[in-house]
């Protein structure tokens, strides 16, 4: 290791750092092409090199491009050193973190095993829909486990004594009515399924802290029947003797039937497990995916960090608590006081707090939720700015590198997750060095052409091949670029707030299930004309640059094409800002899987369900039997576990494509019990997120392919963009015509 | 009376015809080519006025009864004969003018020279042009005004005698070893012993005399008395020096210095120079107090009294670093210009003459690519110039920089920072030139056009900031070692180094002593530390100097070097560069004279990794006998031959013009530096870098695949924790 770090630092002259370099990335090439038989070397490998290539980057750009040429010049050097330093260590602490990420096979439980623990589910609700809660809370009755070892739980703070004797009436009487609908849900599904209930408490303090905790105080009471009775909950004192697990679902997590046979069994075998997360699955696109129109070509944003990042945070014994879709050990969590509460990421706090008591935590991969990410742009940044803030109020409040108990692999698991979130600053300044030279003619970066070629093309080539590897089936090649910039302008705001008063965030509900009615520009699109517009002065910038200084060539080159690349990015982002309407009420989720459809005539054909919601279901089968919009339908149809499905739809629209015939149906709604049965079809079944994600993920391309495909998607986002514009100008201008004409006309007939 | 006034006029016109025949006293004639007084040898003057200005030297102990100069030059054929003047002034005085005719471009400007006016020391000669190509007012810088001087045609003859004064030993640096002799000198060392103890003490008398020549080329020689037409230093016992000595002449008895007229046939003839040579006694009853006397005269800084004779009583010996001695400017270290010599100059003129600061850097400094040499600069410049005025900056004859001297108003800085890539300077030495290209304000043709307002400043409080640089060297290097003497004069003092001679003869020992000498005047640091031996097995941790008969060499150094057969046969036409791949570009070159043996007469220089540390060097100075040793050594006083010497391996072939070199790329290439502290890397990766990359690479496989198993294993414990199976 010390030959290793000798390596990394030593001086060389530049021909032979050049071949160095190069010769190091031929052999990251040559590792990915020949060791795919031994994958743990061959990443194993690939980590090395990367790192080599990184850490002479680094010393390079320490000990050889820091001088001082002015003060502003100095600024602008230090700021975008300090930017890259950032962004190498937290590369450094992905490589530690994927070193070995642990896929775990999938342990069933033994359901009829007299030992297992008793578990109750908890649905925290605030605002959310009441038929979001209720279809959660129906697929969370139909999960496999025995019912006497099951309690349900909707922890509503939605309907609170405090809401529902709100002074402002309007509030009080939507609580009360909340209030009564997820109370009848709870009593209608405890009277099919037996074990429902509805807990809500006296205030609303600590949001979804606060309610769990309370929910926690209140189940172990040992008098349910009577505390169910009251209308409230408040302290009932701390006992252990209720569920031994909490399963905790986010009112809009739908959980599969298999949740908990697939978890509980861990906490069998280990007594200081106190955490088996799962990953959430969204049935919807987020804003960007939905504005992109990547959603189904490329792997979402989420899949990276629960299809990388958790199994190698969970093989460093340091995967973390997520909110929602996690079974956790209610002795260890009561033993730290229930949730934690100092930061608005509970979750991650809550796991610090128990990985530095020495409990453990597991990650199981396999999605068994399924959830609704956030329909605007503002709804996703409200999210990630919460998240944000969340971890650097962890960073500051609870330094997880000075912290108690925690070993040092989990420190360093925890600062990964922690400074990641300061990408935002990082993000900014790599948007405006290249402009500081270009337009102002700030030397903020002091290296040839050919120091660049030596030094920062093969790490960067070298960076970018790892995080293929590493990342490649999970996430697109710069899609972390643009997650990262589309943020970044609103994101830090939020890390100075969190950073100079880290007390003073506060828990902001994401808002879901927007209606997205029509096409429009989001209300925070204003910076990013702002940027594309400082990007496109870099262009004639660039060109003065090359008449004026002839000697600067290089340096102009490197950073008009930095400039190019981050103009690329900021098409991108003006795509995403323009929201796309979203037609349908509910998600669907493409699918495809075998169903028999017996028609009114009692003739049956086999089908393939094309796409899946609560509200319907997407047909094809063979052009020969043709049906018409209004025909009554019975589709069977079989979910992984073996059960068989059946269900009566209607016709809503048919079509012919490719030589198939394509039916649009609606579920029929025959009774309650109809609806609970199309949620545990649509829901129940986590072989079918799985296979969505394993579809998504088979979708790799190249380098140069995907810097195309996001080219393609820059421009299709810039023009959508700009044609939207027009047409609000043109709206407006025929708008403000037709009032001066109806006005003028108003004045003709009084005259 | 017929006879007596026969008589007398016969005796009259012997008188008169041995003074015809034996002129002034003493009298000397010197003619110095005028290119051996300036770099340039036809510098060209240009625009309405210029100048040149010649140093002409005169030694101290030179009378000089009268000089002329004799110039050529080539004047421009469109200048107006009436207008245009050539002016030769000799400290200041004007001794000649002669008009520049357009009809006949060649001229020959003669100008004779009172000896009066020829003081001790450097004396200007400067050669003035006023030129015109109109009656009316004209273009200060128009291109057709230039003139030419032909200084490699001109000369300046010295009519001259020594003067002779009872010698003291404050004239050693002055009057004795003057650098300001234009003659090349000779000194001989007389020494008792040759063994390892005198060796040293003649390193350091060597030294001593070749520091005071300061950049004149002297020329060791080692015999066993004095010679007549030379200067002589005796180092060893006084009863030794008193054997050499006139009865009465004894030297001190302890650790002393002496000065004496020197004894000898010549002495006390008028028409011999000779005559006025000295013996300079380095003595001491014991090597103690001998090397406490040979490290004060070695010393410049040691006071000489005005006395013919001394006792040293001790000797305070200057702290020596590693990169040290004369003119050098070390890393991460800011300098003052008037450290470097320059003292505040004002540049007047549209076209002054430029200012010059040349300094050294050591022989092994690399740039990483981004360092940057930071001058401070502190001047002022004139008022009332035009905007497009500047200060450029020349580094090694290269434009690096230019300053606007663009204020109307005049305008005064300090510290005007300018960056230089510190890549631009070269190893050794460097040559900064700042020169002054200013325009009038108003510079319309019929405009009358004042140019006395136009001036720069540069004041000697400016500074050069170098900033830490590598210390890394590709070698063999040889030209490295007569810059600065590196690797082996390095730390100056040669405090790392082992000089070890063949055999015992003067001439191999004279061949060291002039080698060790011109270095110490490139460094301006004497010899203290060497350690002399007759063993040539090359040892650990030091360098070394192995000169030697081809003979005598040990078996395993001597197969070191290249078989006669690839040695390039003698060359005479001129000094040839051959590389490894065999010298195609003079593959038109015949050897006009086929050499007698694979060296002839030839000193053959080579420079190798020391076979006994591979971070040290070991450089051989072999011929076949040891007069051709001591040729070949003396001719390397020669500036252009030492200037040819470079790579690994350099024949030097003495001849009436100095000696002929042949280069050649030889042997294995190695590094030296501090790129690490971890010296076997640094080997390995400079001197076999495919196999240090093949070794990274394998050593990367290996670290791959031990964390891959000590991973796999956490990863089994991991899954057993807590899966089933």
């Amino acid at each position: 290791m010390a030959i290793f770090g000798y390596g990394s630092l030593a001086f060389l002259p530049l021909p032979w750092q050049t071949v160095l370099g190069w010769a190091v990335f031929g052999s990251m090439l040559l590792a990915k092409a020949l060791l795919k038989r031994s994958p743990d070397t061959q990443r194993m490998l690939l980590i090395v090199l990367g790192l080599f290539l990184t850490l002479r980057y680094w010393s390079f750009r320490t000990f050889d491009t820091l001088f001082y040429l002015g003060f502003l010049d100095c600024i602008g050097m230090l700021l975008l050193y300090l930017a890259e330093t950032y962004g190498i260590l937290v590369h450094l602490l992905g490589m530690f973190v994927n070193a070995m990420p642990l896929k775990r096979k999938p342990f069933s439980a033994d359901l009829s095993d007299p030992d297992l623990p008793t578990v109750d589910i908890y649905i925290p609700t605030y605002n959310e829909p009441e038929e979001m809660v209720a279809i959660t809370a129906t697929a969370a009755a139909q999960i496999q486990y025995p019912r006497e070892k099951l309690n349900i739980f909707i922890l509503d703070d939605g309907g609170t004594l405090a809401k529902r004797n709100d002074p402002d009436p309007e509030v009080a009487r939507a609580s009360r009515q909340r209030h009564e609908y997820l109370t009848n849900i709870a009593e209608f599904l405890s009277a099919e399924f037996g074990g429902v209930h509805y807990l809500t408490r006296e205030k609303n303090v600590h949001a979804k802290a606060g309610n769990i905790n309370n929910a926690l105080v209140c189940n172990c009471s040992n008098k349910l029947g009577t505390m169910l009775a009251k209308p409230s909950c408040v302290a009932y004192g701390l006992e252990a003797s209720c569920g031994d697990l909490i399963l905790i679902l986010d009112c809009d997590h739908v959980p599969a039937q298999d949740i908990l046979k697939n978890t509980v069994g861990y906490f069998m075998r280990d007594e200081k497990l106190f955490l088996v997360q799962t990953p959430h699955f969204f049935i919807n696109p987020d804003p960007v995916e939905r504005n992109l129109g990547t959603f189904q070509e490329k792997p979402s944003e989420n899949e990276m960090f629960y299809g990388a990042v958790q199994l190698g945070l969970d093989f460093w014994e340091s995967s973390f608590f997520c909110g929602s879709a996690a079974v956790m050990r209610r002795s260890h969590l009561m033993e730290n006081g229930g949730l934690a509460g100092e930061t608005i990421t509970e979750d991650a706090e809550t796991a610090l707090t128990l990985h530095s008591k020495g409990y453990n935590s597991v990650f199981v991969s396999e999605p068994m939720v399924c959830g609704l990410s956030p329909e605007t742009f503002g709804d996703f940044i409200v999210q990630r700015n919460r998240w944000a803030q969340g971890m650097i109020q962890i960073f500051m409040l609870k330094n997880p590198l000075l912290i108690k108990g925690l070993k040092p692999h989990q420190r360093l698991c925890y600062l990964n997750n922690c400074i990641f979130w300061f990408f935002g600053l990082a993000r900014m300044i790599f948007f405006l060095a290249p402009l500081m030279y270009l337009l102002l003619g700030l030397k903020v970066y002091n290296a040839t052409l050919g120091q660049v070629a030596a030094y920062a093309l093969p790490h960067l080539a070298g960076a970018i091949l790892l995080s293929d590897h590493l990342y490649g089936g999970v996430r697109h090649l710069f899609f972390s670029e643009l997650y990262e910039t589309v943020q970044s302008v609103f994101n830090i705001p939020a890390i100075f707030g969190a950073l100079f008063n880290p007390r003073s965030p506060t828990f902001r509900v994401t808002p879901k299930e927007r209606s997205l009615e029509h096409d429009f520009l989001s209300p925070l699109a204003v910076p990013f004309y702002f940027l594309v517009f400082l990007c496109a002065l870099a262009v004639p910038a660039a060109i003065l640059r090359l008449w004026l200084f002839p000697g600067q060539t290089g340096i102009i080159l490197i950073t008009s094409f930095w400039a190019g690349f981050n103009l690329l990015l900021m098409f991108l982002c003006l795509g995403i800002v323009w929201e796309r309407r979203q037609i349908r009420k509910k998600h669907r989720l493409p699918t495809d899987e075998p169903v028999q459809v017996t028609f009114g005539d009692g003739t049956t054909v086999e089908a393939r369900s094309i796409d899946l919601s609560e509200e319907g279901i997407g047909l094809a089968f063979s052009n020969e039997r043709q049906a018409a919009a209004g025909d009554a339908l019975l589709v069977r149809a079989r979910d992984s576990y073996g059960n068989e499905h059946r269900f009566r739809a209607e016709v809503v629209q048919a079509r012919t494509r490719n030589g198939k015939q394509v039916l649009g149906c609606r579920f029929i709604m025959e009774d309650e019990r109809t609806w609970v049965r199309i949620v545990r079809y649509v829901y129940g079944d986590s072989a079918r997120w799985s296979r969505f994600w394993a579809r998504r993920r088979s979708r790799r391309i190249g380098m140069w392919g995907g810097i195309a495909y996001l080219a393609g998607k820059a421009f299709e986002g810039l023009i959508r963009n700009f044609s939207g514009i027009m047409a609000i100008m043109v709206s407006h201008l025929l708008h403000g015509f037709g009032l001066f004409r109806r006005r003028s006309e108003k004045t003709r007939m009084a005259t | 009376m017929t006879t007596r006034r026969f008589t007398r006029i016969a005796f009259s016109a012997l008188v008169l015809l041995f003074l015809a025949l034996s002129g002034p006293a003493g009298a000397e004639q010197l003619r110095i080519p005028l290119n051996r007084l300036s770099a340039d040898p036809a510098p060209d003057l240009r625009g309405t006025e210029a100048s040149f200005t010649l140093k002409a030297p005169v030694p101290e102990r030179w009378e000089v009864q009268s000089a002329r100069l004799v110039l050529p030059y080539v004047n421009s054929s469109a200048m107006l004969r009436e207008r245009s003047r050539l002016i030769i002034r000799v400290n200041g005085i004007p001794l000649a003018q002669i008009a520049l005719d357009p009809d006949s471009t060649k001229g020959e400007a003669v100008a004779d020279i009172p000896g009066d006016l020829l003081e001790p020391g450097y004396n200007d000669l400067l050669i003035q042009v006023a030129q015109a190509y109109t009656y009316d007012c004209q273009d200060p810088a128009a291109p057709e005004l230039w003139t030419t001087l032909l200084l490699d045609k001109g000369e300046l003859v010295l009519d001259y005698s020594v003067k002779r004064v009872p010698p003291v030993l404050a004239d050693l640096a002055d009057a004795i070893f003057d650098p300001r002799n234009p003659i090349p000198a000779k000194v001989v060392l007389v020494l008792e012993s040759l063994d390892e103890e005198h060796m040293l003490l003649a390193a350091l008398a060597a030294s001593g005399v070749a520091l005071r020549y300061e950049y004149r080329p002297v020329r060791f020689i080692i015999t066993d008395k004095p010679l007549p037409d030379s200067d002589a230093v005796v180092v060893g016992s006084p009863a030794f020096a008193a054997s050499l000595l006139a009865s009465g002449d004894e030297p001190p008895q302890g650790a002393g210095l002496s000065i004496r007229p020197l004894a000898g046939p010549g002495q006390g003839n008028a028409t011999s120079p000779g005559a006025e040579h000295v013996v300079v006694c380095i003595t001491g009853q014991d090597p103690e107090s001998r090397l406490l006397a040979a490290k004060a005269f070695s010393l410049l800084s040691f006071p000489l009294p005005e006395t013919p004779s001394m006792s040293v009583e001790g000797v305070n010996t200057p702290e020596i670093s590693g990169y040290s001695g004369k003119d050098m400017l070390r890393p991460e270290a800011e300098y003052l210009f008037s450290e470097l010599g320059f003292e505040t100059t004002t540049m007047r003129g549209a076209r002054p003459a430029p200012v010059e600061l040349t300094f050294r850097l050591p022989s092994d400094i690399h740039s990483r690519g981004n360092e940057v040499v930071r001058l401070s600069l502190d001047f002022a410049h004139g008022s009332a110039m035009r905007s497009d005025s500047v200060l450029d900056l020349r580094l090694n004859d290269r434009s690096v920089a230019s300053i606007a001297l663009n204020d109307p108003k005049g305008a005064r800085y300090k510290a005007y920072g300018v960056d230089i890539p510190a890549g631009f300077f070269k190893p050794g030495f460097n040559k900064l030139v700042l020169t002054p290209v200013l325009t009038p304000l108003h510079s319309d043709e019929c405009t009358f056009i004042q140019t006395g307002n136009l001036f720069v400043t540069l004041f000697d409080t400016s500074t050069i900031k170098i900033p830490a640089l590598e210390h890394w060297a590709t070698m063999p290097m040889l030209q490295a070692f007569f810059m600065d003497g590196f690797p082996l004069a390095t730390p100056p003092d040669w405090q790392e180094t082992v000089v070890a001679l063949g055999d015992d003869s003067p001439e191999t020992a004279a061949a060291a002593l002039n080698l060790i000498a011109m270095v110490a005047q490139k460094t301006g640091v004497p010899p203290l530390r060497p350690r002399f031996s007759y063993n040539m097995d090359p040892e650990p941790g030091l360098d070394m100097l192995l000169v030697s008969t081809r003979g005598a060499l040990p078996e395993s150094l001597r197969d070191g070097l290249p078989p006669d057969s690839e040695l390039p046969q003698a060359f005479h036409a001129g000094h040839v560069s051959i590389d490894d791949a065999g010298a195609d570009t003079n593959a038109g070159i015949t050897p006009d004279k086929a050499s007698p043996g694979a060296l002839g007469d030839r000193l053959l220089l080579a420079q190798l990794r020391s076979p006994a540390d591979p971070d040290r060097t070991l450089l051989m100075a072999v011929a076949e006998n040891s007069p051709a040793l001591l040729e070949g050594a003396l001719a390397l006083w020669n500036p252009s031959v030492q200037g040819s010497c470079k790579w690994g391996l350099s024949l030097v072939e003495p001849d009436a013009e100095g000696g002929t070199v042949t280069a050649l790329k030889w042997g294995e290439t190695y590094h030296l530096g501090q790129t690490s502290g971890i010296p076997f890397l640094n080997r390995l990766v400079y001197d076999r870098p495919w196999l240090a990359l093949g070794l990274a690479l394998g050593g990367f496989l290996l670290l791959a695949l031990v964390l891959a198993r000590l991973l796999g294993r956490r990863k089994k414990r991991r899954l057993s924790a807590h899966d089933q199976g």
